[in-house]
Parts: structure tokens; sequence; C-alpha cells
């Protein structure tokens, strides 16, 4: 089952085109135009990835962000941003980002098709071909180590956002 | 007086003296300069000058006393009573001196002061009395009496004035013609200044003036330069045709004081002669001026030659300049103050002519005009360059940077908004470029010239970006804000930005830059001004296309507390009009130009205390330079 990924961009021609793309490598994609409509599809997807923009009409990418991780929890999460200082250092900016909410990936704005198609495989390496809801629970159900620890910190991540929000 | 008659003779109506005493010396100021001068000639150290004006107790005089070598009998004779006799510098009883005296008239400058004239004199140390002389001018107003015929009576008295063993001479005028009141003396204090060098007041002669009951007004007369000139060149000729010249620009600060060792072609003659300019942006106050009148003077060992810098002799030409050059960046000689010191030592070649009216038109003299008016020209350049843009006083130029980093800020905060506006359709056109060449290769086209193409859009993708980050990184500095950085490094990653652009263009892009530079200077600011340097580089390139050999070097060196950036182009050089309006706002020379990035350079280098130049040559081109000072 391919992964499912969920594109937010208010800007159309750039969301056609993250589509086009990854629609073409055999993602499973949806788009949303506005954090309405994607916290919509949020109810009834369970997505693997999210893949959104830093700026974002009515929600900033980071809040919109948090909200669907109350939805879903172990959703990964790519942002893209034209907004922040392309010369500070990946570590900098993965540091000032993740002050404010875990991101797993953050690509400067405008990235190349292969950084992006880059950055999804390097975040499902462990399991290229799964779905991180289904997996993790059968590796639970397995009662393996690995995933047993990261259903745990994704328990505490999300008391800890609960709380904040 | 009657003579046999072989031919006709002047007789010389008494009145004459009159005439000379009360038209030819212009005021009671310079009649008593000129006695000075006299006293000055005659090798004195100290002259004082007493004044006890008239009041109800007292009928009031005027002493003018020196320490010279006084007059013997047979030299009052000659010389202090043959009317008109200068002596000539060669028959000056010493050649210490070269004597300042002009016309032989000093002496009836007295009877412009007052009625009565008293000379007491001794040349001879050990002689126990004086020579006393009693000039009464009343007699000379019988105008039926011949000049010869009025009878001046001597004799030999003691005095206590003149104590045994002293030389020299007094001059004591009574039956005043003026007031001397408090303001009057002040004036004359002023006048006599001006005989002095106010740099260097001569070691060997000093005038004393000895006001009663004012202590304000006594004392040692001396001139103060004036002070916060706007520009500052000083220079001193070295030996083998050399000029050392400092240039101070109080605009730019204290650290700007620079030397620079300058060679110069017959300034043989001139070895060991300093010299001094002082411009005023605008016209000075008394306060700033001390007084002095503007003009050129020059000091021979720390006293006045004249008629140099009297109002009207523009012996450098600086007046006749102006008219034809008027309405361009010109030496205005109302603002101008110069101080030339030659010594009778060093300089035997500058000789004064028989009249003293001036130097002796001779090679050293021509030499130094031309020193002179090269220095001149060095100056000349600098107020353009001062005055090219609004002239800055310091709030103003505050006020300028302030309105600066407003519009920097301005900037920033839409280029930050740009930045988001301009990088979503980037993004859209890489992305479906990439989508575009997979289709291609789906359709199983994989062709070398559409591979071209993509890698040219993805190239010039990544141009906008960085033209993007660039400026919104700009923006977001402090142009004042100092940053402690490697300035080397720095200045390598910025010419980075440009590497692209230079090579699409056929320009050879070269830095030079020590390993590392430690700085302290704002970063933001260094970053705009080479961005702007660089941009007009490479627009002057673009107007060249005969030229295969494009070129831009910049250089970072370290020259004392500055760091030195050099920009060049072996472009077009910049030509006379563009260059009168080069570092105003708004104004451009190129198509598509804001004429905003030399201004803003200006304005950020002054900012720093730095100064911004450039040297130009049509065909060859140009090279700016920028010298940023640690803060």
């Amino acid at each position: 089952m391919p992964l499912q990924i969920l594109v937010v961009d208010d800007e159309p021609d750039e969301l056609e085109a993250w589509e086009a793309l990854l629609r073409k490598k055999g993602y499973n994609v949806q788009t949303a135009s506005s954090p309405e409509v994607a916290l919509q599809k949020c109810d009834e997807n369970r997505f693997d990835l999210v893949v959104l923009d830093y700026v974002i009409p009515r929600m900033k990418g980071l809040e919109l962000l948090s909200r669907i991780r109350k939805k879903l929890p172990l959703v990964r999460s790519i942002l893209i941003s034209g907004k922040l200082d392309k010369r500070l250092q990946e570590q900098e900016i993965r540091e000032s980002i993740r002050g404010e909410m875990e991101v797993d990936k953050y690509l400067h704005k405008p990235a190349r098709n292969e950084d992006l198609l880059e950055a999804i495989t390097a975040l499902f390496a462990e399991n290229p071909s799964g779905r991180a809801w289904d997996t993790i629970a059968e590796d639970i159900l397995k009662g393996e180590k690995s995933s047993v620890k990261k259903a745990r910190g994704a328990q505490r991540s999300l008391k800890k956002h609960l709380k904040k929000s | 007086m009657a003579q046999e008659s072989t031919g006709f003779y002047f007789r010389v109506s008494a009145n004459l003296l009159r005439v000379i005493g009360q038209e030819l010396v212009a005021s009671d100021e310079a009649a008593i300069l000129e006695l000075v001068k006299n006293a000055y000639d005659s090798n004195a150290r100290t002259v004082t000058i007493t004044i006890e004006p008239i009041s109800e107790k007292r009928v009031g005089f005027i002493r003018i006393q020196d320490d010279g070598h006084g007059m013997s009998r047979r030299d009052f004779d000659h010389l202090f009573m043959a009317a008109a006799y200068s002596e000539r510098p060669e028959e000056a009883p010493s050649a210490k001196r070269v004597p300042t005296g002009e016309k032989g008239i000093g002496r009836f400058a007295a009877s412009r002061l007052g009625s009565r004239l008293t000379v007491l004199t001794r040349a001879a140390a050990h002689e126990p009395k004086v020579l006393k002389i009693d000039f009464d001018w009343k007699k000379f107003q019988d105008k039926k009496k011949t000049f010869d015929e009025v009878r001046i009576p001597f004799e030999l008295v003691s005095s206590n004035i003149l104590p045994r063993g002293q030389t020299g001479t007094v001059l004591e005028v009574t039956g005043l013609h003026t007031n001397w009141k408090p303001d009057r003396i002040e004036k004359l204090r002023a006048f006599l200044a001006e005989l002095l060098d106010p740099f260097h007041k001569p070691g060997d002669f000093k005038v004393v003036l000895d006001v009663s009951g004012s202590e304000r007004l006594s004392g040692e007369v001396m001139q103060k330069p004036p002070t916060d000139a706007d520009l500052d060149v000083e220079f001193r000729v070295l030996a083998d045709e050399k000029v050392s010249r400092k240039l101070f620009t109080a605009s730019l600060g204290p650290e700007n004081q620079r030397e620079s060792i300058l060679s110069n072609a017959n300034t043989g003659p001139l070895v060991g002669l300093s010299g001094r300019y002082l411009y005023f942006l605008k016209r000075p106050s008394k306060q700033k001026s001390q007084g002095l009148p503007p003009s050129v003077r020059i000091y021979r060992d720390g006293v006045r030659l004249e008629p140099f810098g009297s109002p009207t002799a523009d012996w450098l030409g600086v007046s006749e300049k102006r008219a034809k050059r008027a309405g361009h960046a010109h030496i205005v000689p109302s603002r101008l103050y110069g101080f030339i010191e030659i010594s009778r030592i060093k300089h035997q070649e500058l000789k004064d002519t028989t009249g003293r009216q001036a130097l002796i038109d001779n090679e050293a003299a021509q030499a130094l005009v031309t020193l002179l008016q090269e220095q001149l020209g060095f100056l000349e350049e600098k107020i353009r360059i001062l005055v090219s843009v609004p002239k800055w006083e310091a709030g103003k130029q505050k006020k300028v940077i302030k309105l600066e980093r407003a519009r920097l800020h301005a900037l920033g905060m839409l280029s930050a908004g740009l930045g988001h506006e301009l990088r979503q359709p980037l993004q859209v056109i890489r992305t479906q470029t990439g989508n575009l060449h997979d289709r291609l290769s789906e359709l199983q086209i994989n062709d070398p010239e559409i591979n071209q193409y993509e890698a040219a859009i993805d190239r010039n993708v990544q141009r906008m970006d960085d033209s993007i980050g660039y400026i919104a990184n700009l923006a977001k500095g402090d142009v004042e804000k100092v940053d402690s950085f490697d300035l080397a490094d720095h200045l390598r990653e910025d010419s980075r930005f440009f590497e692209n652009e230079c090579r699409a263009k056929g320009i050879r892009l070269e830095v030079k830059a020590p390993q590392n530079q430690p700085a302290r200077i704002s970063q933001t600011g260094f970053s705009i001004v080479l961005l702007n340097l660089l941009n007009n580089a490479v627009d002057a390139l673009d107007e060249v296309t005969e030229r295969n050999d494009k070129r831009i070097s910049i250089l970072l060196s370290r020259e004392g507390l500055n760091n030195l950036l050099e920009v060049t182009d072996n472009g077009p050089g910049i030509d006379e009009v563009t260059e009168k309006k080069l570092f105003k706002e708004f104004e451009t020379g190129k198509t598509g130009g804001m004429g905003i990035g030399l201004y803003t350079c200006r304005v950020i280098v002054q900012a720093h205390s730095g100064e911004i130049t450039y040297k130009t040559r049509i065909g060859l081109g140009t090279t700016f330079s920028v010298r940023f000072p640690d803060r």
C-alpha cells in the first residue's frame, strides 16, 4: 500500500505541481488549499505524511501541523518554506522550528523535486512500504521493542501537545 | 632752497609728509604695523607697544620700543632721514633677517598717529647716553616750507626707558589723533597678530602689547590658527623631489588622517618648506576663523611676507579659476586659509624683489607657485567629493542615516514578504520543470538539448533565489551595528554571489584578499557597499562590447585602522557629466538604474566615519576605494 500524503498549500499552481510529482512517483496524494480543508481531510484519512507550506493564509503552517497532530499523532511532516533564511544552517533551522513544534524535515523553497523525494525516502527508510499506523500497530502486537518505544514516544508528545493546546 | 641753475629741481613741500602719512598709510593700525616691521628689520627680538589712552588725567601716548640694533647718528641721518628710502635686503646690517619693510615710509607713518614723535635710540651698548630726536609734525604743515627747511633737533640724553648696556630704539608718539578705546586696541591686536604665523610663531621675535590699566588687552600678541576646518591638507617638501601630504577631513572623523608620499618634480629649491591649507565648506564663523581674514599667506621664519595673502593679491589664481569654472565645484577664496612656511636659511633662492612687493620671479618662486597650485588642486578634488552631495551638517547627517535605516528596514519588511511571494512561482517553475523532465522520460524522449534547457532553468531559478536571499539578508541587518567578523571570508562569500552573473557576461572576477582579516565594522553595511560597487562595475562593463578581456578585481587589504576595499573594472570610465552627479540621490546614468546605489554607499560609509573615493580614466576603467575604519 503506497504512502498517503497530504499536501497543503494555498497556491493552486504549486499544489498542482507537487501533486503531479508525487502521484507520478506512486504516492497516494491528496491536496488541500486551505487549513480548513486540510483538517477536514485529516478526519477522513489516515495520512502518513503531510507536506506543508510555512505560510498559509489564516493559519501558520506550524499551527496547522499541531492541529493535524491532534488528529494524527504519528503523522510525519515536511515543511517547505521560502521565508526562512537559507543561509542558516539546516541544524539551526531544525532547532528554531523544533522549539515550536516537531517537524521531521525542513526544505527551503524553491526545492528541487529530488530534494523532496529524497526527504520522503529518508523519513520512511525504516519501513519503505509501510504506513506508519498499521506497521506500528502490528509491531506492537508482535511485541517489538523499538516500536513500543516509538509508540510511547508518540504518546508523550501527544500528551505534551494536548496540554499546550 | 636756491641752487645754481644748471637744471630744474623739485622743491618738496614739507606738507608732503602729511600726504604720505595720511594717504599712503591706510589706517592707524597700519601705521603701527609699519613701525613694528621697522623694529623687526632692526633685528629686534621683542617689540613692546605701550599704549596709554587719553584720559582726564593723562595726555596719552603710544610707545614702540624694540631691542634691535638701534641707530647711530650716522645711521639716523642716512637711513631714517632719507625719505622713501628702504634698505635693500643685502644692505641690511645683518643677514639674519630679510627686511619686511616696504616703501621706506614707516617713519612717516608715525605722523598719522600723533602730532609729535620722540625717538630714543642707542646703537652701541657701551654708550652711556642715547640719541634723542624730536619731531614736531606741525612744523611740516607750513606749505611754503620745503622738506629740507624743517630742522629736526637732537640731543644726547640719559634715559630710563632705554637703560645703559642695551641697544634698541624707542618711538614715542604723543599728541594722539585717535582716542585708543579698548575695542580699537582689540582691533590693533588682531591686525598685528596677522603678521605672525599662527602655527609656528617665530622663535626669535615677539610683539608685546602693554595697555596701562588693562590686563585683558596686555600681553604677547599671537595669532591663533582657525579651528574646525572641514578639510585640512598639510604638506612638506622632502628631499629627492618628494612631497609628504596629510589630509584630514573633519566630517570623516579623527581616524581618517592619512599621510602619503608623492613624487613631485622641481621641488629641489623648496626642500624643508611646509604648508597647510584649511578649508571651510561654508564661510567660517569668527570663532572658527579666529578673526583671521581668509587667504593664502607666506611666512618667512614665522613672520608674514607681504603682499601674499593681502585681499588684493590673488597670487595663486584662485579667484580667476573660480570665474573660469563658474558653477562647478571649486575653491571659494573666502573659505580658504593657507599658511606657507619658508625659511631664510633653507630657501635662499626665494628672494624678495627690491621693492619687496613679492618674490623675484625665478625658478624657485615658480616651483613654489606650481607646488602650491598642485596642492590646491588636490584640495579641490576633495572638496568636490564632499560638496557633490548636500552639505552634511552633523545633525542633518544623522537624520539621513536614520532615514536610510528606516528605508532599509522597510526594504527588509518588503523583501521578507517579497521573498515568499517570489519563491512560490520559483517553486512552481522548478517542480514543473522536474515534472516535464519525468514526462519526457515517460515518452522516452531523452534529448541532450532539452536537458541543457532544463539545466539553464534550474540555474536561473537558483540565481533568483540567491538574490532574494541576499537582499532579504541585507535588509534585515542594521547598517550601524558593529560586528566582529572575518572580513576576508565574508568578502569571498559575498563575491561568490556575483560569480554566476559575471560568468554569464564573460567577466573575469578576481578576488584578492588575505587569508583572514578580522574586522570590527557593520557586516551589513559592508555588504551593501560591496553589492553596489560590484553592480556598478558589472553595469559599466555591460556598456563595453568590443572588449573580450572584461575584468573586475576586488582587493581587500588593511591600511592602519582602515579596512580598504578596492573595486576596479576595466570598463569605459566615468565621463565628466556623470561624475558630477555620481553621489547624488536619484541621479543615474544607467538605463534601469535607480540612482540610489552610490548615494547609499556614501551614507553608509560616512556613518562609519569611513571614506569613499574613486579614480577613473576614460576608456581604461574605474576604481572605487572604500575605507572602513575599525570601530
